[in-house]
């Protein structure tokens, strides 16, 4: 190292402070200090800054803050703060961040700053073709069942027409004091009829000219027209020695004043034909073959059912003076309803 | 479903998917397929779906019909031209609603996607793994990441400004 000197004299202050000096050395360095005064101060000085072993191993505060969230990787801070927005953390977590944000205040405009990335709810951005999305309710009708319901309604219908508006065919009863006579009458009432029957009962004799009459343009009840009988052949029938024979055999009058007779013949000609009344045909009709022995009712309520799924309710409401403000009525998927 | 019910989902949520799909891909047309496409299937299936579940049922099908459209586009070179003209920057800002828009085009498909279902839709994390096929720790922790880069931006934008 050479003799010690005021050009290198550090290296010796060093090597004495380390305690590498020989004694040699060390004697000679004290005889150099005690001939520059003002270098003792600055051996004094190195001693001084020697650096401890504790100093040497500094302590840093803030490892918590460097460190990561395990799942997200971000810094804890952020991860509490993002956290306490997204409205996820623990009481545990909540405590940790109310330190975080006591230690360093600036943490708390971050925590607002997060609070503005929440995304807020725009109406400005709308959906302009709704209507174009929406669905009609389709009905989907059974062929077999919308021939056979329009069937019955239509039948019903007539029948009721029938029964109410058109002239209608009817056997009054026959009885002691009159006969049973086949006519035509107009009725405007179904309560009317038998009042009608009544009325219509009118003397024998009127009526055997009316039907004669209508017999003989009728090729289907036609009956001998009984012609006026001669004086001799009325002596003949007198005596029991004549028949009067009409020409199609059926009606055979022995008496020609036995009028009772031959209405009685009459009306049990009447019978055999084969006349059912137009409304017990539509009625014997719909029951057959519509309604298929069941009663109305039932069809419709199985009707109704198989429409509906069995899901038919019936929705009012109503106001407080209890006025019906809106009703529906609810058959499965379909829905009619009415506000007032 | 009955057809009232599916009217009445037209009504409650067809803007909110059309926000969700436009916000996504800013096209109004495309927006406009993709939530017909939606309520068309949810038409087709509706008597299999109950009425409480067809705004998921939407908004899943609305997202995966949207991704696959992206990916095409993607594929075709035209997403990244459309994308860089949107993404210019505008220092025009006039609140912090069009600084927050202008961050949401900064975000990733998805982490767009998970922040808008969770903000705008309210969903929950499950449901909106359920809605992109995300698990829900994965749906979290796009979230947060999300959130981390919408805040960067907006402090990056106070300074500019």
């Amino acid at each position: 190292m050479g003799k010690i000197g005021r050009h290198n004299y550090e290296a010796y202050f060093l090597d004495y402070i380390e305690g590498t000096l020989s004694e040699a050395e060390r004697m000679e360095m004290q005889k150099f200090l005690i001939a520059n005064p003002d270098l003792k101060e600055e051996l004094d000085t190195f001693e001084m800054v020697e650096l401890s072993s504790e100093a040497s191993s500094p302590i840093y505060f803030g490892k918590e803050d460097l460190k990561r969230e395990a799942n997200t990787a971000l810094l804890e801070s952020d991860y509490l703060m993002i956290a306490e927005v997204e409205g996820v953390n623990t009481k545990e977590e909540k405590q940790r961040l109310s330190e975080i944000i006591k230690e360093d205040q600036s943490k708390l405009s971050d925590l607002a700053i997060y609070h503005k990335t929440k995304l807020k709810d725009s109406n400005a951005i709308v959906f302009q073709e709704k209507e174009a999305l929406k669905r009609k309710s389709v009905i989907y009708l059974n062929f077999k069942k919308v021939i056979s319901y329009s069937s019955a309604a239509a039948a019903i219908i007539f029948g009721f027409i029938y029964f109410n508006q058109i002239e209608n065919r009817y056997t009054p009863i026959n009885n002691s004091n009159s006969i049973a006579w086949n006519i035509e009458e107009t009725v405007s009432e179904p309560s009317s009829l038998f009042a009608v029957s009544q009325e219509v009962e009118t003397s024998i004799e009127s009526k055997i000219i009316e039907e004669s009459e209508k017999a003989e343009s009728s090729e289907k009840r036609q009956i001998e027209k009984i012609e006026p009988l001669q004086s001799s052949k009325f002596a003949a029938l007198a005596s029991g020695d004549y028949e009067l024979k009409p020409k199609n055999q059926d009606l055979i009058v022995n008496n020609p004043i036995d009028l009772e007779t031959k209405e009685r013949v009459f009306a049990e000609e009447n019978k055999k034909v084969d006349y059912i009344p137009i409304d017990q045909y539509a009625k014997n009709q719909i029951q057959d073959k519509l309604l298929k022995g069941k009663s109305l009712s039932e069809n419709l309520n199985e009707g109704l059912a198989a429409l509906s799924d069995d899901k038919v309710s019936f929705d009012i409401k109503t106001s407080d003076a209890n006025r019906i403000q809106k009703f529906a009525l609810n058959i499965g998927k379909f829905s009619f309803s009415r506000t007032n | 479903m009955t057809v009232k019910e599916y009217n009445s989902t037209v009504d409650q949520f067809s803007d909110g998917v059309f926000r969700f799909i436009w916000k996504n891909i800013r096209d109004s047309e495309k927006a406009k397929d993709i939530v017909q496409d939606a309520f068309i299937k949810l038409w087709e299936n509706a008597d299999k779906i109950a009425s409480d579940k067809a705004k998921s049922y939407l908004f899943t099908t609305a997202y995966r019909r949207m991704i696959d459209i992206i990916r095409r586009e993607k594929k075709q070179g035209n997403w990244d031209e459309v994308k860089a003209l949107e993404y210019s920057h505008n220092q025009n800002y006039s609140g912090i609603s069009e600084v927050l828009e202008e961050a949401l085009n900064k975000l990733s498909e998805i982490q767009r996607s998970v922040i808008m279902l969770r903000d705008y839709e309210g969903y929950n994390y499950n449901e909106i793994g359920e809605i992109t096929g995300l698990k829900e720790s994965q749906v979290k922790v796009y979230i947060f990441r999300a959130r981390k880069l919408l805040k960067d931006y907006l402090v990056s934008v106070d300074n500019v400004i």
